[in-house]
C-alpha cells in the first residue's frame, strides 16, 4: 500500500505547491472584515465552491464510502438529508444573514436576538465543535500520508498542519476561499474518476448491479425505519449553519449571492455523495474481503494506475484540507468575537483583534496537531460537542433569524435545557427505544423556546425587513440592544 | 439507466468542477474583489 511511483510523488508536490501559491496570495489583506469574512465581497460561484469544500471532509468521501460498503446505498440516501439542509438553510435562512451587517460569528447573530449569555455559549459551543472537527481532519491528513504513501504519522501531521497554518494564519478567509475553489475543483475532477475505473473495472454499470446484492441497493437495507430517522436527522440537523457555513452566508456580497452558493452546494453534495458511496459499493463487489475503512484506500492501491493514484491522493488531499483550515480559521474567528471582544478584552481595537486571530489560528492549529498524535483522545472529547450544537444553538437561531424571535431568557433556556436532555438521554439513559438523543434534543430544545418566549414579558420579534440601507451602516451591536 | 447513473453524475461532477475551474479565476473572483 505504500509504495508509489516517483509520478504519484510529483503529483502530490505540485498540489502542495498549488496550494501554497494560491493561499499565500491574499496574505496582505490587513482587516478583521476581510479575515473573518472577507470583506463581505464574495459572489454566489465562489460561495457555492468554498461551502462545497469546507462540508465535503474525510468523513463525507472515505466515511460514505466505507459506509455504504458495509450498509449500502441506505447511507447515501441518509446523509443526502445533508443536501437537503444545505439547500433549505440556503432558501430560508442564509440570505437572511445579510441583515446582520457587521456579524462574524453565529454567536453574534445569537446575542442580537437572545443576549450576551447565549453569544458566550454559542461560541464556546462553536469553538469546541471547530476545534473537534479541525482535530479529525489533522488525524486523517496523518493516517493518509501514513497508510498510502509510507510517511510516519508524526511527519504527515506535521507537513499537513504546517500548509494549512501558513495561508490560514496570515490570508485568513481571503486564502481559505480561495484555496478551497481550488481545491474543490481538484477533488471534484479526481475522486469521480475512481469510480469511473471501478466501474470499466467491474464490467460496465449493467453488470454491476447484477453483481451487487440487492440489500445493498434497496432503500433501507439492513436498517430499521427508527434507525434510519435518526441518522437522516442527524444529517439533516448536525451541522446546520455551524461557523465555518454561517461565515459565507456572511462574507456572501448579497442575499443573492448567498441563497444562490448554498442551494448550487446542496444540489451538488447530491452528485457528490453519489460517487463517493458508489466507489464504497464498487469496492464491494470488486474486494469484498476487505474493511469497509480499506475501501477507498484498497481501490486507489490496487486499482488505478501510476501518475493517476497520485492525483486521486492529491484530491483526499485536497478533500481534508479545505475543511481543515476552514475550521482553523472560524475557531479563531469565533474566540476573538464571541470570547475575547466580548467578555476578556472588550475595547480591543481591530489590529489587536487581528494579532489575536493569527495568534489563536498559530495556537489552535499547533494543538490540533498535538493532540492528535499525543493524545487522540482529547479530539474525541471535542467531537462530544459536535453532538451538542443541533440540540443548543440551530433550533433558536433559526427562530431568530427567519422570524425575528427575541428573548434573552427562551434562547439562554432552549440551549441550556436542549444540551442537558440531549446528554441525558445519551449518556445516562443510553438512547432507549431506538430514539437517538439528537431528536430528543432538540424537541426539547423547541418546547423548553417556545415556553420560556410565551413567559417571557420581554419577548419580542425584530422587524421583518431589518436590511439597512447601506451595508456596513449598522454594526451588529445596533440589533442587539434590549429594553 | 444504471449507464446513466453510473457514468452519467460523476461525469457531471466533473463538468460543474472544470467549470468552475475556467470561470472561477475570470469571473468569480474578478466579481468578488
Amino acid at each position: 500500500m505504500a509504495s508509489i511511483s516517483w509520478i504519484d510523488w510529483l503529483c502530490l508536490c505540485t498540489y502542495f505547491y498549488v496550494l501554497i501559491a494560491i493561499g499565500l496570495q491574499s496574505v496582505n489583506r490587513d482587516s478583521t472584515e476581510d479575515f473573518a469574512v472577507a470583506g463581505r465581497r464574495i459572489s454566489g460561484g465562489v460561495i457555492f465552491a468554498s461551502l462545497s469544500a469546507s462540508f465535503i471532509g474525510g468523513g463525507a468521501v472515505m466515511g460514505t464510502a466505507s459506509a455504504t460498503f458495509s450498509d449500502g446505498y441506505v447511507f447515501l440516501f441518509a446523509i443526502c438529508a445533508f443536501s437537503l439542509q444545505t439547500a433549505l438553510v440556503g432558501h430560508f435562512v442564509a440570505p437572511r444573514l445579510r441583515r446582520y451587517p457587521g456579524a462574524h460569528t453565529v454567536g453574534d447573530v445569537m446575542a442580537a436576538h437572545y443576549g450576551p449569555a447565549a453569544r458566550l455559549l454559542t461560541g464556546l459551543l462553536s469553538i469546541t465543535v471547530c476545534a473537534g472537527i479541525l482535530g479529525a481532519q489533522v488525524l486523517a491528513v496523518g493516517t493518509i500520508f501514513h497508510l498510502m504513501l509510507g510517511v510516519s504519522k508524526f511527519a504527515g501531521i506535521v507537513v499537513g498542519t504546517a500548509f494549512v497554518l501558513m495561508y490560514a494564519t496570515f490570508g485568513g478567509m481571503w486564502s481559505v476561499v480561495k484555496t478551497g475553489v481550488a481545491q474543490f475543483v481538484i477533488f471534484s475532477v479526481f475522486l469521480p474518476v475512481v469510480l469511473l475505473f471501478e466501474v470499466v473495472h467491474v464490467g460496465g454499470a449493467t453488470t454491476l448491479m447484477d453483481r451487487v446484492s440487492q440489500e445493498h441497493v434497496s432503500f433501507l437495507g439492513s436498517w430499521t425505519p427508527l434507525a434510519f430517522i435518526g441518522v437522516f436527522a442527524s444529517f439533516l440537523l448536525g451541522e446546520t449553519l455551524v461557523q465555518p457555513y454561517a461565515q459565507r452566508a456572511f462574507a456572501a456580497k448579497n442575499s443573492r449571492a448567498s441563497r444562490r452558493g448554498f442551494l448550487l452546494a446542496g444540489l451538488f453534495s447530491v452528485g457528490f455523495y453519489f460517487v463517493a458511496a458508489s466507489i464504497g459499493l464498487v469496492a464491494r463487489v470488486l474486494y469484498p474481503d476487505v474493511s469497509p475503512d480499506q475501501a477507498l484506500p484498497t481501490v486507489v492501491a490496487q486499482l488505478l494506475p501510476v501518475g493517476i493514484s497520485g492525483l486521486v491522493l492529491a484530491a483526499l488531499f485536497a478533500v481534508i484540507m479545505s475543511t481543515a483550515d476552514s475550521y482553523l480559521n472560524a475557531t479563531a474567528v469565533s474566540f476573538a468575537r464571541d470570547l475575547y471582544v466580548s467578555f476578556i478584552h472588550r475595547g480591543a481595537g481591530e489590529r489587536l483583534l487581528l494579532v489575536v486571530q493569527r495568534v489563536v489560528t498559530v495556537v489552535v492549529g499547533v494543538g490540533a496537531a498535538f493532540f492528535a498524535l499525543a493524545a487522540p483522545s482529547i479530539i474525541d472529547a471535542l467531537l462530544i460537542a459536535y453532538n451538542l450544537w443541533a440540540p443548543t444553538v440551530v433550533a433558536p437561531l433559526i427562530l431568530g433569524v427567519v422570524w425575528g424571535f427575541r428573548s434573552r431568557v427562551a434562547g439562554v433556556a432552549a440551549i441550556v435545557a436542549g444540551g442537558l436532555a440531549m446528554g441525558i438521554w445519551r449518556w445516562v439513559l443510553h438512547e432507549p427505544f431506538g430514539i437517538t438523543a439528537l431528536i430528543v434534543g432538540v424537541a426539547v430544545n423547541l418546547v423548553i423556546y417556545g415556553l420560556a418566549h410565551l413567559l417571557d414579558p420581554r419577548a419580542d420579534r425584530l422587524p421583518a425587513h431589518t436590511e439597512p440601507a447601506h451595508p456596513t451602516a449598522a454594526p451588529v451591536a445596533g440589533l442587539a440592544p434590549r429594553r | 439507466m444504471y449507464v446513466l447513473l453510473f457514468y452519467g453524475v460523476p461525469l457531471a461532477v466533473m463538468a460543474v468542477a472544470l467549470l468552475m475551474a475556467v470561470l472561477g479565476p475570470r469571473f468569480y473572483f474578478k466579481e468578488s474583489e
